[in-house]
């Protein structure tokens, strides 16, 4: 026998409460890593944008989309070096419209090359004598050649149990109809928090089987030189100031984060909410900690009896108490990272959550930190007990 | 040659600001080897002094020395180390800890005996335990154990580490007439087969008339002192 043993005896006195603390401990720990991973996500998103590129949108609202006819204009502005566009699909799953995933169609001749810092193809269709342009990855010659086909990212392609060389439908709301595309590329993120559940397809496949009536969403306009764009959002924005669609431009990271910020301040209520319930159980655990240790203030005064210092004691109920936290916590910080681990769970826009080892680590941090101040207390009332007023408690 | 020597001691507690005298003025020389039986009525101090003489409280004058050593002046910590090699406590609830078997509970006090190996603490505490006839009780826990098999249990426990003093307070108040008299029994032999001072504290005359000495007291001071012929 010795310390540890004494600590692990001590905490099998009472196995329903020593269970129930440490559950309680696994839940604050679960849910701290839990909204860890859901505000890393959201600020991962944040962070996804290139402050090389701007987007231009319609100043009214996102959802009204800008015409055609300010291409040429935006391309013609000095210090923009390629523009393209992409325009927001909304289809939905034709067996279950609550299985969400992002559809946009895209100029792929500009798009693909400008975001080929994003996107890597890591699988395609075969395309015998077909080519791809000479600044486009040669494997999307297939996608290329096909107006139907379609880039999806590998994680929704594993969630959905897709092909190469399937073809999906989707039913259109705010284009109507069942449109078919066949998959003909799988791309996977090249940068973190940008998400592998979207399907691209050719925004002329859209014109043409919508009655030309499609516009577009956004463009991307990638910039010679970062420092000028200042300069060139106001000059961007002044060319259509008296348009019948005038433009809000902004970096790609600015247009994320206010993306982000149309769900409102998520991550702050995220946080406190999280922080709130840490807390709360903080309290808990502390009141469990301090009755554990006043229904034992007898036996603390027979040690103490036997010889056993306030030093001793003191280490001792510090010990229970951080073994009690830290089992919940480390076992909570790994379920949240069990669970949610790298991608397992999304958020519709977002890119897959991933409990990052950071967040397994604070966690576990976080728990030590509950178990010292849960302890602490108790431990130093148990140093600080006279032996004939502990022993008057048995007697 | 006394091994206690308990000099003018006097006790007073605080009670909202109130102050209790226990001990007022008390002397007593207690020889090694010998069993001293200590009497007196609910709140004549024979508790308090026992606390006293085992240096788990300090008086509030006077002098406590045992081996020569004035306990009184010794600190908090110093004096826990003196208590673990010097003194052996006997409670009347036995107060084991019930979540240790019966040999854990007698291994307790060693674990404070530096430098001494698990095997060795092991081997010690069946040895108590033999003493004490427990040698087939090591794996029980206190719950699957009688009342009188409790405090032998707390007996080994406070022998195990050899102490010249073994206190008892009213280590027979809670157990039966036959479990008392086995009780008793073991106080002799180890006063007289292993050489142990005992002080005990008793209501019960007739444990008391096995020790060497009763002493009684009264209103925190020495009121009688009778030697067994």
């Amino acid at each position: 026998m010795n310390f540890v043993t004494l600590v692990f005896a001590n905490l099998g006195r009472n196995k329903v409460r020593t269970v129930l603390t440490t559950l309680s401990v696994f839940v604050a720990l679960f849910l701290f890593c839990s909204v860890r991973a859901l505000t890393d996500t959201l600020e991962d998103t944040i962070n996804v944008g290139n402050e090389s590129r701007l987007i231009t949108r319609n100043k009214t609202s996102l959802v009204f989309p800008l015409p055609m006819g300010h291409l040429e204009k935006i391309r013609a502005i000095p210090g923009v070096r390629a523009v393209t566009w992409s325009n927001w699909f909304g289809g939905t799953d034709p067996v279950d419209a609550k299985n969400f995933y992002a559809q946009f169609a895209i100029d792929p001749t500009t798009y693909l090359p400008m975001y080929d810092t994003d996107l890597a193809i890591v699988e395609a269709s075969p395309a015998a004598g077909l080519s791809a342009p000479a600044d486009m990855d040669p494997k999307l010659a297939a996608f290329m050649n096909e107006r139907t086909a379609a880039i999806v990212g590998e994680g929704l392609m594993k969630k959905q149990g897709w092909k190469l060389g399937q073809t999906i439908r989707i039913t259109g709301t705010i284009y109507p109809g069942s449109w078919p595309f066949v998959i003909r590329a799988v791309y996977r993120p090249k940068v973190k928090g940008l998400d592998d559940l979207t399907v691209y397809f050719h925004w002329d496949y859209l014109y043409e089987n919508s009655n030309r009536q499609a516009q577009v969403g956004v463009f991307s306009l990638e910039l010679a030189d970062p420092n000028r764009a200042g300069q060139i959002i106001r000059t961007v924005d002044a060319a259509f100031e008296n348009s019948s669609a005038p433009t809000r431009t902004e970096t790609e990271r600015a247009f994320q984060a206010g993306f982000v910020s149309m769900m409102g301040n998520i991550p702050f209520v995220v946080r406190v909410l999280g922080g709130a319930i840490a807390f709360a159980i903080l309290l808990v655990a502390m009141n469990t900690m301090m009755m554990a240790i006043r229904e034992r203030t007898g036996e603390f005064g027979v040690l103490k009896t036997l010889g056993f210092s306030d030093r001793y004691l003191f280490l001792l109920v510090l010990a229970e108490a951080l073994l009690i936290t830290l089992l919940g916590g480390v076992a909570g910080a790994f379920f949240a990272w069990f669970l949610i681990g790298n991608g397992k769970v999304s958020l519709p826009f977002f890119p897959p959550m991933s409990v990052h080892w950071e967040t397994v680590v604070t966690g576990i941090a976080l728990a030590a930190f509950m178990g010292t101040v849960s302890g602490l207390v108790p431990a130093w009332q148990t140093a600080r007990l006279r032996i004939v007023d502990a022993l008057r408690r048995v007697a | 040659m006394a091994q206690v020597e308990v000099r003018n001691v006097r006790k007073v507690y605080h009670r909202n600001k109130l102050e209790v005298p226990v001990l007022d003025g008390l002397s007593l020389d207690i020889n090694t080897g010998e069993y001293v039986a200590l009497m007196g009525p609910s709140g004549s101090g024979k508790t308090t002094l026992l606390n006293l003489i085992g240096g788990i409280d300090k008086p509030t004058s006077g002098e406590v020395v045992v081996d020569g050593e004035d306990i009184g002046r010794l600190s908090t910590g110093a004096l826990a180390r003196w208590r673990s090699r010097n003194v052996g406590y006997i409670f009347q609830m036995y107060n084991l800890m019930p979540v240790l078997t019966a040999q854990q509970n007698v291994e307790l006090p060693l674990l404070l005996v530096k430098g001494m190996k698990g095997k060795e603490r092991k081997e010690r505490a069946r040895r108590a335990l033999s003493i004490v006839g427990l040698e087939d009780r090591l794996d029980h826990y206190p719950r699957q154990l009688s009342g009188g098999q409790e405090q032998r249990v707390a007996i080994a426990r406070a022998v195990v580490t050899d102490p010249t003093l073994i206190l008892a307070d009213e280590p027979t108040g809670d157990l039966d007439k036959k479990s008392a008299g086995e009780i008793l029994e073991l106080l002799e032999k180890l006063n007289s087969g292993y050489q142990k001072t005992i002080v005990m504290v008793t209501h019960d005359p007739g444990a008391a008339a096995r020790a060497h000495r009763m002493v009684h007291l009264d209103k925190g001071v020495l009121s009688l002192e009778e030697s067994r012929p």
